[in-house]
């Protein structure tokens, strides 16, 4: 009876990106002290095809951007396992394996939409992701916090090579943090247009989407970026990826964050750029 | 809050009833330190806290097959649960409701098991390590007759005063065959799962996916173990046999840096002989990546939920005592023989023998121990006797320091003085030439049977090779005992080493002060 069905285990990366010797990997401690700059706030909006209520998170999503522009980095996921995801044709398949990795280590939730912001448990709450009525709230909160390191992202085109771009995240510590600290990087694309199922119930065939994650660049639960960074810590880390011909090069986002993972995966700070 | 309130109101309710019957314990234990750097007695309590107190009340309340039991546990800049820490907590440790209806017997709350020697299974307690494997959860029995019993549960391992977050569930049958009075079999079979939490398991991939590609692999949430075990009873002879294997997950190698997904088995028998005069067991074990834990990254003594049955003689003295080992979860093979002989009532002579290799084949510990007692006339009897062992002090204890060899001899003589009055005396020396060196214990002891007692004692680290001088390590002790309760009190110096009861072990630092100790029944 226990061993009727056979357990789906947790996402093991098995195709590792052949290291590229000619990328940067490095770490040191900054001569000058590092100066903290604002915090940003990542909003992981869990989202679906067939469900009903989740245009209104998208809608909250620009609410939200509107009151603190260049503030907040968005990040519509939508995952397998989860009939509100299932899509209406092959072509506008949403969900990533990444996506539902993402969902299952955040905690999952009991409807779509849900939100993680900056994918913390926020005091009061039991569970990580929580209703649209308090992203904006629980945004406020985390925006007036001092994020102890500083994002700087970069893309650029590899010459010669079609559809090939080279991501750089530096990371400056202006505090230090105890514990390990990772390093998620995701490719998200906007402006497809495709069906969604919408509060009235009706299907609207020409929605168009945003800020739909298409692809990680690192594990689901993040690269592990340092042990402990001390203040003035800097790390230099490239990555290299193709694109796929199915999306718009010049509509996709590089998002990049570093949070803990394991039992809590606070994020300390985000930051995006376009690919192209 | 809410398990004080529900005990209590089950207890109310309980007390509804008046032909019920209300039984009970307490035990208390208080730590005075006084601290003394030179022998490592430097923890926090001996700076900060200066003391600590751990007591736990426990309450049993019986009524119509109804059985409540609850106990209050007390922990005040303890100790006692990881001696580098200060633990501060106080509420329920134990709350459990019973009913027997018919042959079914069914639990709630709290309760402690095991499944045949424990292999796969066993959730006990052990104060004097700080140890309290109980499970939170349900737990049914059912005696289909005298011969055929079978018992389930699910629930979770206690973890202080919380629960660890892993699940865990098991079943166990047990059959008796009963062919005559010389020829009987007790024969049975259990299965455990542990199903590993989402937090944890996430812990578990991220460390995975930083592995170099050909050490990846998936791991599982689910663990299943399962036993098989049977004892033959013929005469005088008794021969018991387990088998027990577990499916593959992730566990931690040998120098516990990397994940293996490993599955595990262990062999363990033991055969008995006795005649008027005369014993031998022997026993045997052979394990290999057979760690239980509740996750892998729990460790130490931290949410076992198996237990392996001690390969090596449980020592009452305190040299003989000193390197004392516990099972190697990776793998090991061990033998153990152990023969008594007592050609009359006045004398007695034990031999035991000891041999534990790691799954690589190294030998990790040897034991060589005879005694021979030998009672003079009614007043004075003598024993005496010597121990030598092999003991990796990296296998047992992770520390990166020589295996300690070691010569033991000792000697107890006790004189009655009358029907209650006697002299206790104890001598041991233990010779080595690792670790912290050459020890000499001795101890006088007079009791008035059968409340008093009192001692005093001297363990001398005669050739120290990690002080810079000769240390005595005195105690004094006072014991009183009237009706059902009993006070001690003693001024204690203690040597850093492992401590050891039944087969489980742990690394205890050295201690400086005065204990306080009070038991009691009712």
């Amino acid at each position: 009876m226990w061993m009727s069905c056979s357990e789906i285990g947790p996402y093991i990366n098995f195709k590792p990106d052949i290291a590229d010797t000619n990328l940067v990997d490095t770490s040191y401690i900054a001569s000058q002290d590092v100066i903290a700059l604002p915090k940003k706030v990542l909003i992981s909006d869990f989202t679906g095809v067939r469900c009903p209520n989740c245009p209104k998170a998208s809608l909250k999503i620009h609410e939200i951007d509107s009151i603190y522009p260049n503030r907040t980095v968005a990040l519509a996921i939508h995952m397998f396992d989860n009939p509100l995801a299932m899509p209406y044709s092959t072509d506008a398949d949403y969900r990533t394996t990444a996506g539902t990795q993402i969902y299952n280590n955040l905690g999952k939730s009991l409807g779509l939409p849900s939100g993680g912001i900056n994918q913390k448990k926020h005091p009061s709450e039991t569970n990580i992701l929580v209703n649209i009525d308090k992203w904006l709230t629980y945004t406020q909160l985390e925006l007036i916090e001092t994020s102890p390191v500083n994002i700087t992202l970069s893309s650029k085109a590899v010459s010669g090579q079609n559809k090939t771009y080279i991501i750089q995240v530096k990371a400056e510590y202006s505090k230090s943090v105890s514990g390990a600290n990772y390093l998620s990087i995701c490719l998200s694309e906007s402006g497809m247009v495709s069906f969604q199922k919408l509060p009235t119930g009706e299907i609207d065939s020409f929605y168009k989407h945003k800020h739909v994650l298409r692809s990680m660049l690192t594990n689901p639960a993040g690269d592990l970026l340092f042990n402990s960074p001390e203040k003035n810590r800097v790390i230099i880390k490239e990555y290299k990826i193709v694109v796929s011909d199915k999306w718009k090069e010049d509509k996709i986002e590089v998002i990049a964050y570093i949070h803990k993972s394991g039992l809590e995966f606070d994020v300390f700070q985000v930051e995006k750029t376009a690919l192209k | 809050m809410k398990k004080i309130n529900l005990a209590v109101s089950l207890l109310i309710i309980s007390t509804a009833f008046t032909q019920g019957q209300i039984t009970g314990d307490f035990l208390t234990n208080s730590n005075f330190y006084f601290r003394d750097t030179t022998i490592g007695a430097n923890t926090s309590q001996y700076q900060h806290e200066l003391s600590s107190t751990e007591a736990w009340l426990f309450l049993n309340y019986s009524i119509s097959d109804f059985n409540f039991r609850i106990r209050y546990d007390l922990f005040n800049n303890s100790a006692l649960l990881n001696p580098n820490e200060v633990y501060t907590a106080h509420g329920l440790g134990f709350y459990q409701v019973s009913k027997k209806i018919g042959n079914l017997d069914i639990t709630a709350g709290h309760f402690y098991d095991q499944f045949a020697t424990g292999i796969i299974f066993r959730a006990f307690e052990d104060r004097i390590l700080g140890l309290d494997y109980a499970i939170n959860g349900i737990r049914l029995k059912y005696d289909f007759n005298e011969k055929l019993r079978l018992k389930a549960f699910a629930g979770r391992q206690k973890n202080r005063f919380e629960e660890h977050k892993q699940v865990m569930k098991g079943v166990d049958i047990e059959k008796d065959f009963i062919i005559n009075d010389n020829f009987k079999l007790f024969t049975g079979a259990g299965m455990l799962n542990r199903t590993i939490d989402q937090n944890t398991m996430t812990m578990i991939a991220n460390e995975i996916n930083s592995y170099k590609l050909e050490d990846r692999f998936v791991p599982k949430y689910n663990v299943y173990a399962y036993t098989f075990y049977n004892n033959l009873v013929f005469k005088n002879i008794s021969w018991y046999v387990e088998y027990a294997i577990k499916s593959k997950e992730a566990i931690r190698n040998e120098a516990g840096d990397k994940f293996l997904n490993e599955s595990g088995n262990v062999f363990y028998t033991n055969l008995n002989f006795s005649v008027s005069g005369f014993g031998i067991s022997l026993q045997h074990k052979r394990s290999k990546n057979f760690p239980l834990r509740t996750s892998p990254f729990a460790t130490f003594l931290v949410g076992t939920m198996n237990y392996m049955p001690p390969m090596s003689k449980q020592h009452a003295k305190t040299l003989p005592a000193r390197y004392s080992i516990s099972a190697l979860e990776v793998g090991e093979n061990a033998y153990q023989a152990e023969i008594t002989y007592s050609p009359n009532k006045k004398n007695t002579l034990i031999l035991n023998g000891t041999y534990v290799e790691n799954s690589g084949g190294t030998k990790t510990f040897h034991e060589l121990y005879f005694e021979y007692y030998r009672k003079i006339n009614k007043k004075f009897n003598v024993s005496a006797g010597c121990q030598t062992v092999y003991y990796d002090i990296f296998a047992y204890q992770f520390e990166n320091e020589e295996a300690v060899t070691t010569i033991t001899p000792f000697t107890e003589f006790v004189y009655k003085i009358d029907r209650k009055k006697a002299i206790r005396t104890e001598f041991q020396y233990l010779f080595t030439k690792e670790d912290h060196g050459d020890f000499f214990f001795g101890l006088a002891e007079f009791s008035v049977a059968p409340r008093f007692t009192i001692s005093v004692s001297d363990m001398i680290n005669t050739k120290p090779l990690k002080m810079a001088e000769v240390k005595h390590y005195y105690n004094f002790f006072v014991s009183y005992s009237i009706d059902q309760s009993k006070f001690s009190l003693g001024y204690v110096k203690q040597v850093e080493g492992i401590v050891c009861t039944g087969g489980v072990c742990r690394v205890e630092p050295a201690f400086s002060g005065i204990k306080f100790n009070l038991s009691t029944s009712f």
